[in-house]
């Protein structure tokens, strides 16, 4: 009996890894014709989808520091689409994927400026952590930002917040995107704040108002300004 | 047929690397061969990058014509996903994932385990799209029981290739704080290490797998302390081979890490978006035939 297990054991473990050899294979080139039919009419789809006009812009909107009309449009409309339950908005211009020509905006632009899914959050800040973001505002010469003005001379930063008086408050709600509030792009005065979900991606957001209107119009509105 | 030689071509050191190695070891009938095919992260990128350092590469088209073409060259394939197939282009924002799977289906995918945006339209959303799935996912540590996924998955799969057994197991990362919980609900989260050793226990010495596999969307490494393919490796036993995800890594080839017993882990991450796929091929003896050759001698020969 013993004899017979230790037989039947050894013989169970018939095969082991001998040697292995790898790569990495770069896709391209050819097409296997089979699944590119099976594209087609998705594709199809999503071409009619997405070169739909949405509305129609005045001028270009680009990127740009300390200030841009992209910037500004987005910021704008990110805080209007909180229905005041923020008081600023602040993103970032690295997030800012493309730019859109004066003309007729498609959905394929807003997903060519915003590809990623971010969510809209609110996080409030305290005075401190408000002031540590000015800072980080001015030092990386502008970024986009709406519903306040700022105003650097020298080594102070004055500013106001639309229809808020500061004194007065003891937390500013700032809007903004999750990829931010997680600590991108090393804005750290959002890290580990509580992260209150507007529930509506930023992408969706910018597709909602511009789907709501026919023409913008969106100029600089110098609503900041740094020291030489 | 010259798109065929034009593949050939392009692959071609590599595949004379392999078949040199095949004809003077395969001749041998105790040595087999296996290939492992392996993707991650793909983001619904159905169409090659079409802008950036990345143009002209990928495309789910043109995956399948480079997997048809090694599988014509080699039958004993699997074909594995380590998650995230879902979100990144307007079409999982249209089609919440139908066409990424249904290609994926036609392309003979063996397995694949799930990724966090694979959760993006909640447990509902995946529940949707399995039923174009013609493969499993494998998930060993996400409990979904009181949720409308229980049951469905399984957590690991045997495939027996030509003789060569192949214990293939899923394992995910952490869901708290990546997918909102209103998506996630009731599913619940257990530890990677554990059930790794538990399934990898159960397959190599139970069900006597010859190659046990983790498909891991856990990430490659991180500064912290958090779970990684890396410190899994390190702190389990019974795997040997780890395809990761999640941290869109591009391994130029994969990394050798030593296990708990002090045996090999072989751990290969292919970065994201369909731009590149993994290959692995194995040689297998078989060991009562064999006397010369030292036990598990796992080397990487570079290209």
């Amino acid at each position: 009996m013993i004899v017979c297990l230790i037989f039947f054991s050894s013989c169970t473990k018939l095969i082991s890894i001998q040697s292995f050899e790898s790569e990495s294979i770069e896709v391209k080139n050819d097409i296997d014709s089979l699944i590119y039919k099976m594209i087609i009419p998705y594709q199809t789809e999503i071409d009619k989808q997405m070169d739909q006009n949405l509305c129609y812009t005045k001028n270009d909107l680009l990127k740009g520091k300390p200030e841009s009309t992209l910037g500004n449009f987005i910021c704008d409309l990110s805080l209007e689409t909180s229905n005041k339950q923020a008081d600023v908005c602040v993103m970032n211009y690295g997030g800012l994927r493309s730019t859109i020509s004066a003309g007729n905006i498609t959905k394929r632009d807003i997903f060519k400026v915003m590809p990623f899914e971010n969510e809209l959050v609110i996080l409030e800040l305290n005075k401190l952590e408000f002031y540590q973001m000015l800072e980080y505002l001015t030092k990386r010469g502008g970024e986009p930002f709406s519903g306040m003005e700022i105003n650097q001379k020298n080594d102070t930063i004055l500013y106001s917040i639309n229809n808020k008086d500061l004194l007065k408050e003891k937390y500013i709600r700032v809007l903004t995107t999750d990829y931010l509030a997680n600590g991108g792009d090393k804005m750290s005065f959002f890290k580990n704040k509580k992260q209150n979900q507007l529930g509506i991606k930023l992408r969706d957001a910018i597709i909602t108002y511009c789907a709501s209107k026919d023409t913008i119009n969106i100029n600089l509105d110098k609503r900041i300004s740094l020291n030489e | 047929m010259s798109s065929r030689r034009e593949f050939i071509k392009k692959t071609g050191l590599s595949t004379l690397g392999i078949s040199l190695l095949g004809n003077s070891l395969l001749a041998d009938n105790r040595l087999q061969r296996l290939t492992i095919l392996h993707t991650n992260d793909m983001h619904s990128h159905i169409h090659p990058f079409q802008s950036g350092r990345n143009k002209g590469l990928g495309g789910m088209a043109q995956r399948s014509a480079l997997i048809k073409n090694i599988r014509e060259e080699n039958k004993n394939v699997l074909l594995l996903d380590a998650g995230d197939i879902f979100q990144g282009t307007p079409y999982f924002n249209m089609y919440k994932g139908e066409l990424e799977i249904k290609l994926m289906s036609q392309m003979n995918y063996d397995a694949a385990t799930i990724g966090n945006h694979d959760l993006d339209n909640g447990l509902v959303g995946l529940k949707k799209q399995l039923k174009h799935a013609n493969f499993p996912f494998l998930i060993a540590n996400y409990n979904f029981e009181n949720t409308i996924l229980e049951n469905t998955f399984s957590p690991y799969k045997i495939f027996d290739k030509n003789g060569i057994k192949v214990g293939v197991f899923g394992i995910g990362i952490e869901l708290d704080g990546l997918v909102p919980k209103k998506l996630f609900g009731n599913t619940k989260y257990l530890d990677p290490i554990k059930i790794s050793n538990k399934y990898a226990k159960l397959l190599k010495d139970k069900h006597k797998c010859d190659l046990v596999i983790c498909l891991s969307h856990l990430g490659f490494k991180y500064k912290s302390q958090k779970i990684s393919d890396l410190r899994l490796a390190k702190e389990t036993k019974n795997i040997d081979l780890i395809i990761g995800g999640h941290t869109h890594t591009f391994l130029k080839k994969p990394v050798i890490s030593k296990n708990l017993d002090d045996k090999n882990v072989i751990i290969n991450q292919v970065g994201w978006g369909g731009i590149n796929i993994g290959k692995i091929d194995f040689v297998f003896q078989q060991n009562n035939y064999k006397i010369n050759l030292k036990k598990s001698s796992i080397f990487v020969k570079n290209k």
